[in-house]
């Protein structure tokens, strides 16, 4: 912030284009009182949440489906890979003539953002540890069901966390970049483009500083979920019917 | 010949597990690759039978046919229908071993795939742990533990779930001295009271003499059935020892 200031305050960087952070701050301040802005990160904060969550859940469920079972594997990848290499702000005009402006095609954009993400890494990892365990699965004559909850879940769940993190972060950008490009007059996203057109930048640098910072709150987040999870995973995965009959 | 009192077989009746002219061939680019070719064993119930064979020979392979982890080309396999069928001490311990669990919760793994195995599990599990001085391990994750300590846990979810087949590949190899003696002895103890039919895998000869009762040489690939070594169990350890010995240099040198 100080480097910041001081850069603006020099004449290095012009203020036009780079408002000083004590006026930003200042600025925001301001806004914390108007409805409008609290309206506008309600909506964002929901269509991203909602984008996650769907996304994440088909991204897991397609993953480890692929992991355990070679030909659905097969099925999918190259389809799912096919995708992957499109940037997904490049879907929105689809998305635009299919459904629209507002927050249903950004939604359903930022939802695939987040399957496609979590999607390889999840079938990877599932797929390895498949093969590591099937072995041992065999031996204790497990079925395809119970190899899955116990074996192939909780072996892929490292890597799937972490993929997870990054598919959130990679929502939240698409949902305010589509905010941006298609979703009307509300949003963080069309908030940050309407205060640039009215060159009110403080505003727009508030939104973008809090964006930051709501992305980092997402990573912190999932880091969190990251570490709880390795420590209860063996109750995950315990058999509830059993486990008690065992102490 | 031993006659009916000296043969090994006579104090083992009922054949668990049996392999008769099994065979493993893989299609490669160059043609068929012969691995196993006709092997027959078989382990008896409450038999401890060792598989001795030059590195890379097929062992390994035999087990996970044996197992029902891979189908023969050619032969058939007969192992117990009564769950837990067929225990395996894999040779990489991490194919043993869930890194997620405790060593408690790997021990306890069987009782987690099967309700019915659920018997006098509690009591049997202290007793295992505290005899393979596992006793202060029970809440340790597998990264927290040695190699040596791998081979104790994977050898102790067996001993506290006795199967009907017990398959060890190289389950000691990690081991002292004092940890290998009560690794035999739990093995022993297992065979006599659970009648669990046991099939070893070993490079060390001096420790298989000691265990078995009988063993099984293979010769290298087309792994064959080279020998089958009986003991006469009133032979002292030392003869048996010197013995198996000498039959291994003689085949194993010769293949």
């Amino acid at each position: 912030m100080l480097s910041w200031e001081f850069v603006v305050r020099a004449g290095l960087l012009p203020e036009v284009a780079v408002p000083r952070p004590m006026a930003v701050i200042a600025r925001g301040v301001a806004l914390l009182g108007s409805s409008t802005f609290w309206t506008n990160w309600a909506i964002t904060l929901r269509t991203w949440f909602l984008a996650m969550a769907v996304g994440l859940l088909v991204g897991l469920l397609l993953g480890f489906l692929a992991g355990a079972i070679r030909i659905f594997a097969l099925a999918v990848t190259p389809t799912l890979g096919y995708f992957r290499a499109i940037p997904p702000i490049a879907l929105f005009p689809v998305a635009l003539i299919v459904f629209g402006p507002g927050a249903v095609p950004i939604g359903i954009i930022a939802s695939i953002t987040a399957t496609l993400t979590v999607f390889p890494v999840t079938a990877q990892a599932a797929g390895e540890a498949a093969a590591r365990y099937e072995d041992l699965g065999t031996v204790l004559n497990c079925s395809r069901l119970t190899f899955l909850r116990l074996f192939v879940i909780p072996g892929a769940m490292f890597q799937t966390v972490a993929a997870s993190r990054v598919a959130a972060t990679a929502s939240f950008i698409v949902t305010v970049a589509g905010e941006m490009l298609i979703g009307g007059r509300i949003g963080v996203g069309a908030s940050i483009l309407d205060a640039s057109e009215r060159y009110v930048l403080e505003e727009a640098y508030w939104y973008i500083a809090l964006s930051g910072v709501l992305g980092l709150l997402i990573d912190l987040g999932f880091s969190r979920v990251a570490g709880i999870g390795s420590r209860r995973i063996e109750v995950l995965v315990s058999d509830p019917e059993v486990a008690p009959a065992l102490k | 010949m031993l006659d009916q009192e000296d043969n090994p077989r006579a104090s083992f009746s009922e054949v668990v597990l049996s392999a008769e002219r099994v065979s493993l061939s893989l299609r490669v680019p160059s043609g068929p690759f012969s691995i196993l070719k006709d092997v027959s064993v078989d382990v008896r119930r409450g038999e401890i039978v060792g598989l001795l064979g030059p590195n890379g020979c097929g062992k390994t392979t035999l087990l996970r046919i044996l197992a029902g982890l891979i189908e023969p080309t050619a032969g058939s396999v007969k192992i117990p229908t009564i769950p837990p069928r067929v225990g395996f001490v894999f040779q990489h311990t991490e194919r043993n071993l869930l890194p997620w669990l405790t060593v408690e919760g790997n021990i306890l793994l069987p009782g987690r795939t099967s309700v019915s195995l659920t018997d006098g599990v509690p009591k049997r599990l202290h007793r295992v742990m505290d005899r393979l001085g596992l006793g202060g391990l029970a809440a340790r994750l597998p990264h927290q533990l040695s190699g040596g300590q791998h081979q104790l846990v994977s050898m102790a979810r067996w001993l506290v779930f006795p199967p009907g087949v017990l398959l060890v590949d190289e389950g000691w190899s990690m081991l002292d001295l004092l940890q290998r003696q009560r690794v035999h002895q739990s093995l022993r103890d297992i065979a006599r009271q659970s009648g669990a039919a046991i099939l070893v895998v070993s490079h060390n000869v001096h420790e298989l003499a000691h265990l078995v009762a009988r063993t099984y040489f293979l010769s290298s690939r087309p792994a064959t059935v080279a020998a089958e070594l009986p003991f006469d169990p009133k032979m002292p350890s030392a003869e048996r020892s010197e013995l198996l010995w000498q039959r291994a240099k003689e085949i194993i040198g010769n293949s």
